[in-house]
C-alpha cells in the first residue's frame, strides 16, 4: 500500500509542464539516436547528461531515463527498415524485423515492436518497483566486507559485457582500474598517478570521461567510416496491432519480459544479451520454429520485449546497491551523483520521493512512447537518410560544451578529448569500452571497502569469508565467473548464428 | 598483428603503472597501502597483455600472417580521423581566446568540410544555427556560463 501511495506522489512530482516537456524531448532525442546505426543508448545519455545540469534532480533524471527508453526502442527502427541494428540491443530484431519489411510488412513490424517495447518496459519497471525496496532493506545490513564482495562480484561480471573476447574485456576493465587509481588515496591522503597535476587530485571527472569514451570516440570512429554504403530503407506505413492480437501472444510476451528482467538485473549483462537469449528461447518453444528468421512476428516480439524489460531491471542493482547493471546505468550513476543523489540502500531512506518520481517518469516515458513513437517513426526513417556528418558535428560540439560547462573547466574539456582518443583506439582494436566504465566505478569502491574491512579485522583477510553474506556473495562471484565463461561461449555462438542469418537475408 | 601491437602497448602501460606503484607505500601495518592495488592490477595487466600477444602470435602462425577479413581503412578514412582530432585539439586551444561562439562555429565548419560537406550555404548556415542553439540551451535555458573570449 505504501508503494502505491509513494508512486502516486511520484506521479504528482513529475506531472509538471517542465518535467513532461523534458520527458518528451528526451524520448525524441533517444528515439533519434537509437534509430541511427552506430550511435548507442549509452552515448545518447552520456552526451546529454550536462544538458540536465541546470535542472533539478527529478526532471534531470526523468529526461535521462526517457532518453534511455527512447534509444532502446528506436534501435528497432533501423533494425527493421535497414537490417542494421540501431543499437546493439536490437541485434536480434533484425532477424525477423527486416524480413517482415521485405515482405511489405515494415509498418506492421514497427507497430508490433512499438507495442511490445511498451509491454516489455512495463514488466521491467514492475520488477524494479517490487524488488528494489526488498533488496535495499537487505543491503542495509551490509558493511565493508559485504560491499567489497559486491564490488568484486560486479567486477567478475566484466566477463559478461566483454563481447566475444574475454581477454580484451579484462584489458578494458584493468584500464578502468588504472584510471580509477588517479587522485588522492582515500585512506592515507597520498597522491597517486597525478603527475603533480592539481586538477587530478580528485581523480578524473566522471562525466567528461564518459562523454569522451562514448561520444567523442564514436565521432572519431564514424569519421573513418564515412565512405560506407548507406543501407537501403524499406517503405513504411504504420499498423498498430490490436490488444486482442497481443493477448494471443501473452505468454510469449510475459516470458520474454521475464527473461529480459532476469538478465537485466544481473550486473554486467545488458539488453543485447537479453534479446538474443529471449529470441532463442522463443524459437525453441515456438510451434513454428521454421518461420524464425523469415519474418516471424514471434521472433520480433521476443527480442523487443526482452530488450526493453532490461531498462527497469538494470536499475535494480543501480538504485539498491550502487552497482550499475550495464553501461547506460553506469552513466546514470554518474548523473545521479551529479544531482546529489547517492544510489545504494540508503537512497530509499533519504531520497525515497526522488526514487518514486523516477519510477513515475519511467512509466510516463514508456506510455508516451506509444504516441511519440507512432508519429515519429516516419520522421526517423527520413532522418536515417540525412547525411551523418551533421549529426556527428553536432554530437562533437555538444560533447565539448557539456564537458566544459559542468565545472567551467578547460581541463575537463581536455579530459573528454583525451578519453575520446582512448575510446577510439579501443574501438579500432576491438576492445569493449563498457568494462572500463564499470571498473572505473567499482574499482575504487572495491579497494576502499577491502581496506576498511581489513582495518575492522586488524588485517585478517578471513573476515571476507567468515561473514555469511560476504562469503555467499564471493561464492556467487566465483560461480558467476565460471557461468559467465560458459555463457560467453553460448552467446558468441548465438551471435554468430545471428550474423549468419542476417547475411543470408 | 593489431592484437600483438595492442597487447604490447598494454604491457608497457601496465609496466609503467607497476613502476609508479612501487614508489607508493605498499602497506600500512597489516592493511594494504596506496601502492598495493595498483601493483596487483599492473601484474595482472602484464599477464593479460602477454596472453593477448601469445594468442596473436599463435593466430598469425595458424593463418600464416594473413590479415583478418575486416574492412580496411583507406588513407582518406584515416585523414578524416586525423583532421577531426586536429580541429578538436585546436578548438580546445582556441576556446579561451576566441570565445565559445566563434570557436564553436569554426569547429563545426571545419568538421563539416572534413566529413565531406561542400555546399557554401550549408557550411555557413549549419554552424551558425547549431552554435546559436547550443548557446541558447546552455546559457539562457540552463543558466551555465560559456567562455566569452579574450581577444574580441
Amino acid at each position: 500500500m505504501d508503494t502505491l501511495v509513494n508512486l502516486y506522489q511520484g506521479f504528482a512530482a513529475v506531472l509538471t509542464i517542465q518535467t513532461l516537456l523534458v520527458i518528451f524531448l528526451g524520448l525524441v532525442a533517444g528515439l533519434l539516436v537509437g534509430a541511427l546505426p552506430g550511435l548507442t543508448a549509452t552515448m545518447a545519455v552520456a552526451v546529454l547528461v550536462p544538458v540536465t545540469f541546470g535542472l533539478s534532480a527529478v526532471p534531470a533524471l526523468s529526461m535521462l531515463l526517457a532518453i534511455y527508453v527512447g534509444a532502446i526502442s528506436g534501435g528497432a527502427v533501423s533494425a527493421i527498415l535497414a537490417n542494421t541494428p540501431g543499437t546493439p540491443a536490437s541485434v536480434a530484431t533484425t532477424l525477423d524485423g527486416y524480413p517482415m519489411a521485405r515482405l511489405g510488412k515494415a509498418g506492421r513490424a514497427l507497430g508490433l515492436s512499438l507495442m511490445v517495447s511498451i509491454i516489455g518496459s512495463l514488466i521491467g519497471i514492475t520488477a524494479l518497483i517490487l524488488l528494489a525496496p526488498v533488496i535495499s532493506q537487505a543491503a542495509l545490513r551490509f558493511s565493508a566486507p559485504e560491499y567489497f564482495a559486491l564490488a568484486f562480484f560486479g567486477l567478475t561480471m566484466v566477463v559478461g559485457i566483454s563481447g566475444r573476447d574475454l581477454l580484451k574485456g579484462v584489458v578494458s576493465a584493468l584500464l578502468g582500474l588504472y584510471v580509477g587509481f588517479v587522485g588522492l588515496d582515500p585512506m592515507m591522503g597520498v597522491q597517486r598517478f597525478t603527475m603533480g597535476n592539481m586538477n587530478l587530485l580528485g581523480g578524473f571527472s566522471f562525466v567528461p570521461v564518459l562523454i569522451g569514451l562514448f561520444a567523442v570516440s564514436e565521432v572519431l570512429y564514424q569519421a573513418t567510416r564515412m565512405g560506407e554504403a548507406r543501407p537501403a530503407l524499406q517503405a513504411v506505413r504504420n499498423v498498430l496491432p490490436s490488444i486482442r492480437e497481443l493477448l494471443r501472444h501473452k505468454w510469449l510476451l510475459l516470458k520474454s519480459g521475464l527473461i529480459g528482467t532476469g538478465i537485466g538485473a544481473l550486473p554486467g549483462a545488458g539488453a543485447d544479451i537479453a534479446s538474443l537469449v529471449s529470441y532463442n528461447e522463443a524459437k525453441r518453444s515456438s510451434k513454428h520454429p521454421e518461420a524464425f528468421g523469415k519474418g516471424s512476428e514471434e521472433g520480433l516480439m521476443a527480442s523487443e520485449t526482452a530488450n526493453n524489460a532490461v531498462i527497469g531491471a538494470a536499475m535494480i542493482p543501480l538504485l539498491t546497491l550502487a552497482i550499475p547493471g550495464d553501461a547506460v546505468t553506469a552513466v546514470l550513476l554518474g548523473a545521479m551523483r551529479m544531482h546529489d543523489l547517492r544510489p545504494g540502500p540508503l537512497l530509499f531512506t533519504y531520497s525515497e520521493a526522488e526514487v518514486f518520481a523516477m519510477y513515475a517518469a519511467l512509466i510516463l516515458a514508456v506510455l508516451m512512447l506509444r504516441v511519440v513513437g507512432l508519429f515519429m517513426v516516419r520522421v526517423f526513417a527520413r532522418v536515417m537518410n540525412l547525411p551523418k556528418r551533421f549529426l556527428l558535428a553536432g554530437i562533437l560540439l555538444f560533447s565539448f560544451v557539456g564537458s566544459y560547462a559542468l565545472a567551467s573547466s578547460f581541463f575537463d574539456l581536455g579530459t573528454a578529448l583525451a578519453f575520446g582518443v582512448v575510446g577510439f583506439v579501443m574501438l579500432r582494436f576491438g576492445y569493449p569500452v563498457a568494462p572500463l566504465v564499470l571498473a572505473l566505478i567499482l574499482g575504487p569502491l572495491a579497494e576502499d571497502r577491502l581496506r576498511q574491512a581489513l582495518v575492522m579485522s586488524g588485517g585478517d583477510w578471513s573476515i571476507l569469508v567468515t561473514r555469511p553474506i560476504s562469503a555467499t556473495i564471493l561464492a556467487l562471484a566465483v560461480g558467476s565467473l565460471v557461468f559467465a565463461f560458459r555463457q560467453q561461449r553460448l552467446i558468441a555462438r548465438m551471435q554468430e548464428s545471428v550474423d549468419d542469418d542476417a547475411t543470408k537475408t | 598483428m593489431a592484437d600483438l601491437i595492442s597487447g604490447l602497448v598494454f604491457i608497457v602501460i601496465s609496466g609503467g603503472v607497476f613502476g609508479y606503484a612501487l614508489q607508493l607505500p605498499a602497506a600500512r601495518g597489516n592493511v594494504p597501502g596506496p601502492g598495493f592495488f595498483p601493483e596487483l592490477a599492473a601484474i595482472l595487466g602484464i599477464v593479460v597483455g602477454a596472453a593477448i600477444c601469445v594468442r596473436a602470435v599463435i593466430a598469425m602462425r595458424v593463418t600464416g600472417g594473413a590479415p583478418r577479413p575486416a574492412r580496411p581503412e583507406a588513407p582518406a578514412d584515416l585523414l578524416r580521423f586525423a583532421g577531426v582530432l586536429a580541429v578538436s585539439t585546436g578548438y580546445l586551444l582556441a576556446l579561451r581566446p576566441l570565445g565559445f561562439a566563434l570557436a564553436s562555429a569554426l569547429l563545426l565548419l571545419v568538421v563539416l568540410v572534413i566529413l565531406g560537406e561542400r555546399r557554401i550555404f550549408i557550411l555557413l548556415a549549419v554552424p551558425a544555427a547549431l552554435t546559436a542553439v547550443v548557446l541558447l540551451i546552455f546559457t539562457s535555458l540552463l543558466g551555465l556560463r560559456l567562455p566569452a573570449g579574450t581577444i574580441f
